[in-house]
C-alpha cells in the first residue's frame, strides 16, 4: 500500500518535472533573445501610469517581457518570505514607507551605478546601497480656502495649532509618525532637529504636550489618503496634512485648496532589486529608466505630481503643475527629510505605542 | 447509502480543515513559539494597557450591535412572519439588497446622511433647530448605526427561520385556554422563537469583532478596533504578537457567543 503511493507520487512528481522541463527550454530561449522582468508595484494610478510609461518604452527599446503585479498590503512580508525561501518572484519592488526596512535586511541586490546612472546626473541622496530614488512626495499642511477666513491663509504648522485665527474642523492622520515631527515643528523647534528632539524623552514629551493643545480641535481621525479627500470634499474638516499626490483630485472636482509647504515631510521612494532575482541585468535597465530618464519623468508628474530627482526635468512645466511638486523651489528647502527609519527603530515603536494609548484616552 | 451520504461531507470537511483548522493551529502556534516555546507574546499584550483596552472596547462595541441588532430585528422579523406568503418573500427580498453592497459603500452613505454638511444638519439648520452643525459623524454613535444598518438582515433572517418553526396551534391553543394576546405571545411565542435570535446575536457578534474598516470610516478618535492593530502588527513583520492578538480575541469572541447563548436560554426559561 505505502510503496503505490510511493510511487504514484512519483508518477505525479515526474509529470510535474516533465511540464516544468518542457516549459523551461522555451523560456530560457525568451530570456536570452529578449528577457523577462516582473515588477511589483502598489495598485492605482501608480501602477497604471509605470506601465504605460516605463514598461511600454523599455519594451520598445529592449524587447523585454515586463509584467507589472500589484502588491499593495504586508508587500515587506511577502518580499521576505521571497528573498528567504529563495523562490523570487518579483524582480524589482517599491521601497516606501511600508518596505523601508528592506534595504537594512539584506533582501535587495547591490546597485551598480554605472549601469543606473552612467552619466552621474542623479544627486548623491538619490543613489542608496541598493535602492535608487524614483519620486518623491509629501505630506504637507492642506486648506479649502474657500473657508479661510477673510484676507488669512495658513503658512505653518504654527497656523494649523492656531484655532482662534483659524477656527474650524482639523483632521489629522491616526499614527505618531509625521504628527509628532509637525507638533514639533509647530512649537518653534527647527525642522533640521525634530529627530534629534524625538531621540530624547524630553523632546517626545514636548511633541506630545504640542498635541494634547490641537486634540480637541480635531475632528476626524483618517487612516488612507483616500479618507482624507474625502473629509476635505465633504466640508467635513477645512485644514489637514495631506499626500500632495491626492490634491490635483480636489482642485479638478471644484474644490479650492492650497498647500503650504513649510514644516511639511519630503518623502523619498525608492525602486530595488530583490536579492535572488533571476533578471538583474534588466532588472538594472528598469531601475535606469524608472530613476533618470528626463521625458519621461517630465510626463509623469502630468499625471501624478511624484517627481523623480532628475536636475533639470521639470522646468518646462507650467508654473500651475510645478506649485503641486514638493521639488520644486524653495520647497524641499522649507520641508524636512521624512526619516521613515526612525519609526521603524524600537525608539520609534515605543512612541506609536505611547500614541496608540495617547489617541484612545 | 448511509455511507454514501457521509462521504458528501468528505468536500466540505476537507474544506474546513484546509482553510480553517490548519490556519488557526498555526496561528496559535505561532503565537506560543517564536521559535521554542514562550510566553513572551502573551505577556507582552498584559503589559500593554493600551492593548487591552482596544480589545475591551472591541468585545463592547460587537456586544452592542448584536443587542441592538436583536432589539429591532426581532420586532421586524415577528411583523414579516406574520404577513400572506407572498409578501414575506418579497420583504425578505428588500432585507437581502444592501447585503449585495459593499460593506465600504454601506459605511460611506452615512457620511451624506450624518455629515458636518449632510443632509440631517442641513435640514436641521434651515428651519433654524440648530445653528452650528451637530457632530454625528466620526463618533462611536455613528459606528454603532453603520453598523447596525450592516448586520441588521442578519438577525432578522435567523429569528425569521425560527418563527417560522414556531407552530401556530400552539398560540391558539394558549389562547384557547384563556391567555391574553399578549400573555401568549410572551410565554408562548417568545420562549419558543429565542433560540433563534440568540444565535443571531451570537453571529453578529462573531462578524462584528472582526469588524474593523467601519469604524475606521465613521468612528472617532477612540474607535479603534482589534482587528487594526493586528493588520498593522502582521504588516510591520510581528507575526507572533499578531497571533497572540488573534488568540486573545477569538478567546474573548468564544467567552462572548457563549454569553449570549447563556443569556438566550435564561431568558426563555425566565418567561415561561
Amino acid at each position: 500500500m505505502t510503496g503505490e503511493i510511493v510511487t504514484r507520487r512519483n508518477v505525479v512528481g515526474m509529470l510535474g518535472s516533465a511540464a516544468a522541463a518542457s516549459a523551461l527550454p522555451g523560456s530560457v530561449a525568451y530570456a536570452q533573445s529578449k528577457g523577462e522582468l516582473t515588477v511589483a508595484l502598489p495598485g492605482g494610478v501608480v501602477k497604471e501610469i509605470e506601465t504605460e510609461l516605463y514598461a511600454k518604452t523599455l519594451t520598445a527599446e529592449k524587447g523585454y517581457n515586463i509584467k507589472v503585479v500589484v502588491a499593495d498590503s504586508g508587500v515587506l512580508e511577502q518580499l521576505r518570505a521571497q528573498v528567504t525561501s529563495k523562490r523570487v518572484i518579483w524582480d524589482v519592488t517599491e521601497i516606501n514607507s511600508q518596505t523601508y526596512p528592506a534595504m537594512d535586511l539584506d533582501l535587495l541586490e547591490k546597485i551598480d551605478y554605472s549601469i543606473v546612472d552612467p552619466k552621474n546626473i542623479l544627486p548623491a541622496y538619490a543613489k542608496r546601497p541598493n535602492a535608487v530614488l524614483v519620486l518623491v512626495w509629501a505630506t504637507a499642511l492642506t486648506q479649502r480656502i474657500d473657508k479661510l477666513p477673510a484676507g488669512k491663509e495658513m503658512t505653518s504648522w504654527a497656523d494649523f495649532w492656531d484655532v482662534k485665527t483659524f477656527p474650524g474642523p482639523r483632521a489629522m492622520r491616526r499614527q505618531a509618525n509625521h504628527n509628532l515631527e509637525f507638533a514639533l515643528i509647530a512649537d518653534g523647534a527647527p525642522k533640521d532637529k525634530v529627530y534629534e528632539l524625538l531621540a530624547t524623552d524630553e523632546g517626545v514629551n514636548r511633541a506630545f504636550a504640542k498635541m494634547d493643545k490641537i486634540k480637541p480641535h480635531i475632528n476626524a481621525w483618517w487612516e488612507s489618503g483616500a479618507q482624507a479627500v474625502q473629509l476635505m470634499s465633504d466640508g467635513e474638516v477645512y485644514y489637514s496634512p495631506m499626500f500632495n499626490g491626492r490634491l490635483q483630485k480636489l482642485t479638478d472636482s471644484g474644490i479650492p485648496t492650497k498647500i503650504a509647504w513649510a514644516g511639511g515631510a519630503f518623502h523619498i521612494t525608492y525602486h530595488g532589486i530583490l536579492k535572488g532575482s533571476k533578471n538583474v541585468k534588466e532588472a538594472h535597465e528598469w531601475l535606469r529608466i524608472r530613476a533618470t530618464n528626463p521625458e519621461l519623468a517630465a510626463k509623469y508628474v502630468e499625471t501624478v505630481p511624484y517627481p523623480a530627482a532628475i536636475p533639470g526635468a521639470f522646468d518646462k512645466l507650467p508654473a500651475k503643475l510645478q506649485a503641486l511638486l514638493p521639488t520644486t523651489p524653495p520647497n524641499p528647502e522649507i520641508m524636512y527629510i521624512a526619516d521613515e527609519g526612525f519609526w521603524y527603530s524600537a525608539r520609534g515603536d515605543k512612541i506609536r505605542e505611547r500614541f496608540l494609548e495617547w489617541v484612545i484616552s | 447509502m448511509q455511507r454514501f451520504g457521509s462521504l458528501l461531507l468528505l468536500p466540505g470537511l476537507a474544506l474546513i480543515a484546509t482553510f480553517l483548522v490548519v490556519p488557526s493551529v498555526d496561528t496559535l502556534l505561532s503565537s506560543a513559539f517564536d521559535p521554542e516555546f514562550s510566553a513572551k507574546h502573551f505577556i507582552a499584550l498584559w503589559e500593554r494597557t493600551a492593548y487591552f483596552q482596544v480589545l475591551a472596547r472591541t468585545i463592547t462595541v460587537a456586544l452592542v450591535v448584536a443587542f441592538l441588532c436583536a432589539l429591532i430585528g426581532y420586532p421586524i422579523a415577528y411583523y414579516i412572519s406574520q404577513q400572506p406568503p407572498k409578501t414575506q418573500v418579497w420583504l425578505l427580498y428588500l432585507f437581502l439588497i444592501p447585503m449585495w453592497m459593499s460593506a465600504l459603500i454601506r459605511s460611506y452613505v452615512w457620511i451624506v446622511l450624518i455629515g458636518r454638511e449632510g443632509i440631517v444638519n442641513n435640514v436641521l439648520m434651515s428651519i433654524s433647530l440648530i445653528d452650528t452643525p451637530l457632530k454625528m459623524m466620526y463618533t462611536t454613535g455613528a459606528v454603532y448605526i453603520a453598523m447596525v444598518q450592516i448586520m441588521l438582515p442578519i438577525q432578522v433572517f435567523n429569528s425569521y427561520s425560527a418563527m417560522k418553526d414556531v407552530d401556530p396551534d400552539l398560540i391558539r391553543a394558549a389562547r384557547v385556554l384563556g391567555a391574553r394576546p399578549g400573555q401568549a405571545m410572551r410565554r408562548v411565542f417568545l420562549p419558543l422563537s429565542i433560540q433563534g435570535t440568540s444565535t443571531g446575536a451570537a453571529i453578529v457578534f462573531m462578524m462584528s469583532t472582526g469588524f474593523f474598516v467601519t469604524p475606521a470610516l465613521v468612528g472617532g478618535r477612540q474607535d479603534i478596533m482589534l482587528g487594526n492593530l493586528i493588520t498593522f502588527h502582521v504588516e510591520r513583520m510581528n507575526p507572533g504578537f499578531a497571533a497572540a492578538l488573534g488568540i486573545a480575541l477569538l478567546a474573548s469572541a468564544l467567552i462572548g457567543v457563549i454569553f449570549i447563548k447563556k443569556m438566550g436560554s435564561l431568558i426563555a426559561r425566565k418567561l415561561v
